[in-house]
């Protein structure tokens, strides 16, 4: 039986963009419907920020069995799960240690969520929000988890007309 | 109050010892042992067991009352603790959703019962207090501990912080419970503070964050155990011991989790605080590491034991992989430990200990460390053991072997764990038994299994108990004998069991028929040598097995299953770590997946997304099974009763062979 690998990879990278498609579609479907039924006066923000710290939590946990405290490279290894998670969502991501010992930056030079909120007609700022939620949470979960103090700021965002999206991330001690 | 005169109970036991030849072979096991006012005539105890039988509103039931029982027959004399209580109204401790409860003085009638067999054993009854903490919240959606700490395991519920009033009625309650434990009549109060439950978790830097008095340093984090213990030693005065399960190593360094000193901290303080006896554990349910399964060492956590008597000078007991007798005699004669704690190992063979003391070792079932017991309570089930069918069913005569009606000739083909339990049954019963293996080993897929690294060859203890014991109720064994339908016609049986277990095949793929395919069992026995790159095809069981196997000799294993995980069959507190070791070494999985095509120096796997995907491969193990039944319809027509059991009918796993026998053996 004939093999043509480039041809599988090919048909295999298609599949994975419809599923990404899929997915960041039924993010903005579900979000629909569930300002349809929302109580009267909620927000479109309140309700994306609640989902993302849902997410959050759940990404934190999935984190939690990949990251050692007593690894002397935590703060990289946290930065890396990030740029895993953000290219496994068809972002274009990567990390890089700072100039300070005990930072690292995450940079995406690509993301394709927003394009999919223009097509909801979702605000920019609540993505760039809800982005910012979901990391914040998982930080927040991974601090109380190992007992360490990292913090997370945004730096730039995609969204927000910059030309990449940049997050730093430093831990103290 | 417990009415037990100690004085008669010891002395009693302790003429009943002088007989038996056990009392000389581990003399250390049947010396008596004082704590406070309680006598007690041996140095075994039967730890809490957590075990599903009661109702989801706390109510001990008849099935739990006759678990215990067994147990406590079995101890000889010895300390039988009762499951661990929850002691809350809302269930925020409740770990388990058959758990005894001790809430309120309604529950006593219940716990008294237990009391009341144990006594009527002759044993020492325990009753342990168990604040599940962070485990707990079983039918709730959140439980309590010191601080929010996130789980690490999904199964677990999110954490709410106590407020110190909640740890106030928290340590109120325990008392309370510890009153209704005296009120049904226990002699020993335990407390148990292991494994991530609530006592532990104030005790850990991993899960206590506070900042207030119960938090900070390891003295504050103390205090809540500290005042628990003093609390309990309010209510039940001077003279009853309090019994401690402390973690002496809790194995979450990669959390930040306490050093093994400050768990010795511990234990200096839970002494100072009052208690009598401490019981030494280690790890936790969120730890990454080893603690009870076949890979760790019988004896191995001994250690532990001997650190904890350089800091204390209270009574030690232990658990944890610790089977056997002459194991647990030596440690005891050495002042390692003061008293042997068993929990699987009596789930196993109630009557442990009760053998041990009339010399009859060989007659010990041993537990395999298998551990069904745990993945059935971690599933919400009442437990079962793999090597015990009786488990769970002590209650109901249906499932005891009694001699039956009419005698009959049986012939049992395959001496696999479900032939081999069968034919037990059946001779016990009365039968004539034949049991015919087409090999010279018995054992069937224990075979292959015992060839698995990390301790598996365990395993085979069951075989080798089982050919035993039919020896002994005599089973009469034809080894080499293939059965056939004539010899059907020959011997005439009244029943025949085909029991011929399952058979590897190689499913018909392109390829499959070239010399690099061969099976799994062939490898596991040595018979072929694989390539350095090794496809296994199949997923199951078997196949975890022979790439473990493979793996540590070096080989790339990539595992091909159709599942949505490798091992599925496989018990869940084994298939995560066998997993890790074998992508150590460089293993790879396909799920959702299967073999297109086989070629030389590689093979096709059609994946997920209907993508194929080019494996290298030297050899390609096939580990799939089906029924072997060629014989099913030949011996239906020639004999009136036949049946059909183990992987013979379904090819699973080796409690389902063993259960399978247990009943059909009955039925006969």
């Amino acid at each position: 039986m004939s093999f043509n690998p480039e041809e599988e990879l090919r048909r295999l990278l298609a599949r994975f963009d419809l599923l990404a498609g899929i997915v960041r579609a039924t993010w903005y479907e579900w979000r629909q419907a569930a300002l349809e039924f929302a109580r009267p006066g909620t927000k479109p923000l309140d309700l994306v920020l609640r989902a993302w710290e849902i997410v959050g939590h759940d990404t934190a946990m999935s984190y939690f069995m990949a990251l050692r405290k007593n690894s002397p490279t935590f703060l990289e290894d946290l930065a890396n799960l990030i740029v895993m998670s953000s290219r496994a969502m068809g972002e274009d991501a990567f990390a890089y240690k700072g100039e300070n010992p005990n930072e690292v930056f995450v940079q995406w030079n690509e993301c394709p969520w927003p394009e999919f909120a223009r097509r909801y007609k979702a605000d920019m700022e609540e993505d760039v929000l809800g982005c910012d939620r979901w990391f914040q949470t998982v930080i927040e979960d991974v601090n109380k988890h190992f007992g360490t103090k990292i913090k997370l700021e945004t730096l730039k965002a995609i969204p927000r007309g910059d030309p990449i999206c940049l997050r730093r991330l430093t831990m103290e001690g | 109050m417990s009415t037990v005169n100690y004085d008669e109970l010891v002395s009693k036991w302790q003429e009943y010892y002088k007989q038996q030849p056990g009392s000389r072979m581990f003399p250390h096991l049947f010396k008596p042992i004082t704590i406070r006012k309680v006598k007690i005539p041996n140095r075994i105890k039967y730890a809490a067991t957590e075990d599903n039988f009661n109702t989801h509103d706390g109510f001990v039931t008849d099935k739990d009352v006759a678990y215990i029982r067994e147990r406590a027959r079995g101890l000889v004399g010895g300390i039988c603790t009762i499951q661990g209580v929850y002691m809350d109204p809302k269930g925020e401790g409740k770990g388990y959703v058959g758990q005894a409860a001790a809430w309120d003085d309604k529950f006593i009638p219940g716990l008294k019962r237990l009391a009341d067999v144990i006594h009527e054993e002759g044993a020492i009854a325990n009753i342990q207090l168990m604040h599940c903490g962070r485990v707990g919240g079983v039918e709730l959606d959140y439980c309590v501990g010191p601080s929010d700490v996130p789980q690490r395991l999904r199964v677990l519920k999110p954490v709410k912080e106590m407020s110190k009033e909640e740890i106030k009625t928290s340590i109120k309650q325990h008392a309370e419970a510890a009153r209704r434990g005296l009120e049904a009549g226990y002699d020993i109060i335990e407390i148990s503070g292991i494994v991530g439950y609530l006592i532990s978790n104030f005790l850990s830097s991993y899960t206590n964050k506070r900042t207030d008095e119960y938090g900070g340093d390891i003295e504050n984090r103390c205090r809540y155990m500290v005042e628990v213990i003093e609390a309990v030693r309010d209510v039940v005065g001077k003279d009853v011991p309090i019994f401690i399960r402390l973690c002496a190593e809790e194995l979450l360094d990669e959390m930040g989790g306490n050093t093994p000193e400050e768990c010795m901290v511990t234990y200096r303080m839970a002494e100072k605080a009052g208690v009598d006896c401490i019981s030494v554990t280690q790890g936790w349910q969120e730890s990454l590491h080893s603690v009870i399964t076949r890979d760790i060492p019988q004896g191995h956590w001994l250690y532990n034991a001997k650190r904890a008597k350089q800091h204390v000078k209270v009574p030690i007991s232990q658990a944890y992989r610790l089977f056997k007798p002459e194991m647990a005699d030596k440690a005891i004669g050495e002042g390692i430990i003061d008293i042997w704690e068993m929990c699987r190992p009596m789930i196993a063979d109630p009557e442990l200990p009760k053998k041990a003391l009339e010399g009859r070792l060989e007659d010990i079932r041993y537990c395999i460390a298998c551990n069904l017991c745990l993945a059935r309570l971690f599933r919400d089930a009442p437990i079962t053991c793999a090597v015990n069918p009786l488990v769970g069913h002590e209650w109901d005569e249906r499932w005891k072997v009694k001699p039956a009606e009419k005698k009959k000739k049986v012939m049992v083909v395959g001496g696999g764990p479900a032939g081999l339990q069968c034919a037990l049954v059946a001779a016990q019963r009365g039968h004539e038994v034949h049991l015919y293996e087409m090999r010279n080993v018995l054992g069937g897929q224990v075979v292959y299994a015992s060839k698995g690294p990390y301790g598996e060859d365990e395993l085979y203890g069951i075989i080798e108990w089982l050919k035993r014991q039919c020896d002994k109720a005599g089973v009469k064994f034809h080894m080499n004998t293939y059965v056939t339908p004539e010899l059907i016609e020959t011997e005439k049986p009244d029943v025949v069991v085909i029991a011929t277990g399952a058979k590897f095949v190689v499913p018909k793929v392109p390829g499959s028929d070239l010399p690099h395919v061969v099976l799994a069992p062939d490898v596991l026995e040595g018979r072929v040598e694989t390539g350095d790159r090794v496809v296994m095809w199949g997923g199951r069981g078997d196949g975890v097995v022979a790439a473990l196997y493979l793996a540590t000799k070096g080989k790339k294993v990539t595992i091909i299953t159709k599942d949505r995980k490798p091992g599925v069959d496989v018990n869940p507190s084994y298939i995560w770590r066998y997993m890790l070791k074998i992508s150590q070494t460089g293993g790879k999985v396909y799920r959702f997946a299967d073999v297109e095509s086989i070629e030389e120096g590689r093979v096709i796997v059609k994946g997920a997304y209907g993508v194929r995907i080019p494996v290298p491969a030297d050899t390609v193990v096939v580990s799939m099974r089906e029924p072997r039944t060629e014989l099913v319809e030949a011996a239906k027509k020639l004999c009136g009763e036949v049946h059909v059991i183990g992987d013979a009918l379904v090819p699973r796993r080796l409690h389902n062979a063993i259960h399978d026998g247990y009943r059909i053996g009955l039925r006969i």
